[in-house]
């Protein structure tokens, strides 16, 4: 894909706001949440330094956001079309629409939420004087305890996470990806000013990359980590081996004792019926033998 | 009214053409009898509060003599132990002529499923040992004609096993009770025998136990309760059945004829655990905490080994065959955690597994009928086919693997809930944990491995089995689709209202603790 900023408005703005919000840009709804998790999972960290690292992965991962957010939108909508399907896509249908700009207006009034004590929602006595507050103090409350924090560590700290998540990471990603539309090609306003932006960044910033695109890598995390194959060699080869074995073993274990039950009787049968010769001679021996046995053994009780 | 069912189902003999008209009498019939047990419910035990029925008080209760000289009484009576029972069977009646309503088979197979609600009704309410036995066997007869008449290649070997495999059992189980009846002091319960002093009925037998096991005081003296109980147990222990007295019920499900699988997995592998709690656990509480251990292991075993079998079949209905054996497990585990709630779902577990198996079996029948095939490996992808039939499995096989909202999970949660509470409160190793916690994930490899290989797959190019032989893949009839429907709301319905029957279940374990367990001295929470 590429450049679908021009024939999918709607769908790209939608884009644009959801990644943004995620990224962590100030205002917008993802921001919020981002920004109280990183705060506090600092605060955890100055008090007990084993959560150091955890603190630092938050940052990281910020990052790591900010890029591939932006690569996936850059890739998508802004540059040219890299392939022939790309160069003719349509604008979306009616029904996408409706949710589509719905999620998009509440991304955008999440400062709303904010001020009337969203963040601050799970039972914490703390804030309890968040619900006693208009919607305008509860946003100016917001922006000061976000952007302005008396304590200078978390002040520093927002700044930082901002400067991670919503500017380092984009901008390595526009340095990269996207570039001007193709020519004659035009979008809507709002979008302009990313699409300039990245354009510059382009020109200005590109560098090679492919030492790291080609790396080991990168080709085990394009095989997800080859867990998906250990995963599947594992049921398949083991579990399901394993199964079969043992279909195996209650059929010719379990089932076979009870078969040789059957098999050992039926023999025994088969002995006891080969006695029943049909000839008088035999009988008459058997009833005498019988007899004698009755009388010695009444003699022995006796 | 039992009476009544029992006799009725005698139906004659008739010639081929009175099919029909026989297969429509059988279904009014069969029908009948759900709104009498639905009117039971409605009228009576929807609103009777079970806290106020002591245990081994039964409703409906009515007694004959029939045998005077050897104390032999037509017992009948209902509790909430039975009465959920009762009514399966008579729900699974009707369901299960009308999910067979197009086969091609004679006039004496519709009779003889009746034949056999009838028999297995009278396990359940039949309050007399002698009485209870005679119908415990007879169940097995409509069932070896049904396999033996309209089953599979393999059909006679399957119906031969089946019959010997489960009458050996019942055998010992009847010396068992033999010897019950002649352990007695003579001439002191009321309904005893003129002749030899001694009574068959279940009543009286357990409230004599009961006033005996008191404490460290064993009813029959120690050795004998242990002996009893195992001999006993032996026969219902093979109808369950549990690993390793299951290999009859594989065989016996593959042959038999869908309507035969249906009720046989519906209700009649029931009938072991319903005997487990009529009588050996209710006269020889101390015998079970005995074997209480061995009991978990066994059920532990029959879960874990029943779920491994599984992931190995080839053939749906052995697959389905070997998780009954694996479900029946899960209700081995509820009774041998001694907790009410255990109990509770041993017995919302037959309810459930009640409702669910008839209709995994349906479906296999439902691939026999209308493919001719039920390799797993054999078909792909036909879904694409037979929307209805793909549906009908997707469903069963998610409620059978106990998916939130249906009737398995349930009994399912109880039973892990009843364990953990033996684990916490009676001091077991949390070991006991990882057999229920691996099953639960072999169980939903093996229903969703199956579905996938049949139904699912194959993208375009679908694959019918070879036994098509490239005719038009039909999907199922409008009376298999209605049998389906009618399973899957009532699995949705106790899925979602589990208390309809879980009340009387849950009252009825409080009871038997409070009126038993404890009066040994020890029981859970």
């Amino acid at each position: 894909m590429g450049g679908l900023a021009s024939k999918m408005p709607l769908t790209a703005t939608a884009m644009l706001v959801g990644s943004a919000s995620i990224m962590g840009l100030p205002f917008i709804g993802g921001f919020w949440s981002k920004e109280g998790i990183i705060a506090n999972a600092w605060r955890v960290a100055q008090d007990d330094p084993r959560f150091l690292l955890p603190a630092l992965c938050v940052l990281i991962g910020a990052g790591m956001t900010g890029f591939y957010m932006s690569r996936m939108w850059l890739k998508t909508f802004a540059g040219k079309p890299n392939n022939e399907v790309a160069a003719h896509v349509g604008p979306t249908n009616t029904w996408i629409k409706i949710p589509l700009f719905t999620l998009t207006f509440v991304t955008l009034s999440a400062i709303i939420l904010a001020g009337m004590g969203f963040t601050h929602w799970a039972p914490d006595s703390e804030y309890s004087f968040m619900s006693e507050k208009g919607l305008l103090e509860g946003i100016g409350y917001e922006m000061e305890h976000a952007f302005a924090n008396s304590d200078s560590f978390y002040f520093i700290l927002t700044y930082v996470a901002i400067a991670i998540g919503a500017v380092l990471g984009p901008g390595i990603a526009m340095s990269l990806y996207g570039g001007n539309l193709a020519e004659g090609e035009q979008t809507k306003p709002w979008m302009k000013p990313v699409i300039r932006l990245n354009a510059w960044v382009y020109r200005r910033f590109n560098f090679n990359n492919s030492s790291i695109a080609e790396s080991s890598l990168t080709r085990a995390l394009e095989q997800r980590l080859y867990i998906d194959y250990y995963y599947d060699m594992a049921m398949l080869k083991i579990v399901a081996a394993f199964s079969k074995k043992s279909a195996e073993a209650d059929s010719a274990v379990i089932d076979g004792t009870i078969k040789n039950i059957e098999r050992g009787s039926q023999s025994l049968s088969s002995v006891v019926r080969s006695l029943t010769t049909g000839s008088a001679r035999d009988y008459i021996l058997m009833i005498s033998v019988g007899t004698l046995a009755i009388f010695f053994f009444l003699w022995g009780v006796a | 009214m039992i009476l009544l069912a029992f006799v009725s189902n005698a139906s004659p003999r008739v010639r081929e053409g009175l099919v029909k008209p026989i297969r429509m009498a059988c279904l009014v019939f069969s029908l009948l009898l759900l709104v009498l047990t639905t009117g039971m419910f409605f009228k009576y035990f929807g609103n009777v509060s079970w806290m106020d029925i002591q245990f081994n008080d039964y409703e409906y209760f009515a007694s004959y003599a029939w045998i005077d000289s050897l104390g032999i009484n037509w017992t009948v009576g209902l509790d909430a132990l039975s009465f959920p029972m009762v009514w399966l069977t008579t729900f699974l009646l009707p369901v299960t002529i009308i999910a067979t309503w197009n086969e091609k088979y004679g006039a004496t197979y519709f009779p003889l499923l009746l034949m056999m609600g009838g028999a297995l009704i009278g396990v359940f309410v039949s309050l007399d040992l002698f009485m209870f036995y005679v119908f415990w066997e007879l169940t097995l007869i409509p069932m070896f004609f049904l396999i033996l008449k309209w089953g599979g290649a393999d059909r006679k070997y399957a119906a031969q096993k089946f019959f010997i495999y489960t009458f050996t059992a019942s055998v010992v189980m009847l010396l068992g009770l033999i010897t019950l009846y002649f352990l007695q002091e003579p001439n002191t319960l009321a309904s005893a025998g003129t002749m030899t002093g001694r009574s068959f009925s279940i009543p009286e037998l357990i409230d004599s136990a009961r006033t005996a096991n008191v404490g460290d005081n064993w009813f029959l003296g120690k050795t004998m309760q242990n002996i009893l109980f195992v001999m006993l147990m032996i026969g219902f222990l093979v109808k369950l059945p549990a690993v390793p007295f299951h290999t009859w019920l594989p065989d016996a499900h593959v042959q038999a004829p869908t309507g035969g699988s249906m009720l046989l997995a519906g209700v009649m592998l029931k009938m072991g655990a319903y005997g487990m709690f009529r009588l050996p656990l209710s006269l020889f509480p101390h015998a079970l905490y005995h074997f209480q251990l061995a009991l978990m292991i066994i059920g532990m075993v029959s879960l874990v080994w029943g779920a491994i079998v599984c992931l190995g079949q080839t053939n749906l209905k052995k697959m389905v065959a070997y998780s009954s054996v694996s479900h029946m497990g899960v209700i081995l585990i509820g009774i041998a955690t001694m907790q009410p709630m255990g109990w509770a779902a041993a017995l919302f577990m037959m309810f459930a597994h009640g409702i669910i198996s008839p209709m995994l079996f349906a479906v296999c029948g439902a691939f026999k009928h209308h493919y001719h095939s039920m390799e797993i490996g054999a078909m792909r992808g036909m879904a694409k086919h037979s929307p209805w039939l793909a549906t009908s499995m997707m469903f069963a096989w998610m409620a059978s693997l106990g998916l939130p909202l249906l009737a398995g999970f349930v009994a399912e949660i109880m039973m892990l809930i009843a364990l953990w509470h033996m684990i916490a409160l009676d001091g077991w190793s949390i070991w006991w944990m990882v057999g229920p916690a691996l099953v639960l994930a072999l169980t939903a490899a093996y229903y969703l491995w199956s579905m996938q290989r049949t139904i699912f797959e194959g993208g375009d190019e679908t694959q019918p089995p070879a036994s098509m032989d490239g005719q038009k893949i039909p999907d199922i009839s409008n009376s298999e689709k209605f049998a389906m429907l009618i399973l899957a709301f009532f699995t949705i319905l106790f899925g979602v209202m589990p208390w309809i029957a879980l009340d009387m279940m849950d009252d009825w374990t409080q009871q038997i603790f409070n009126g038993l367990i404890l009066f040994v001295g020890k029981g859970g929470a």
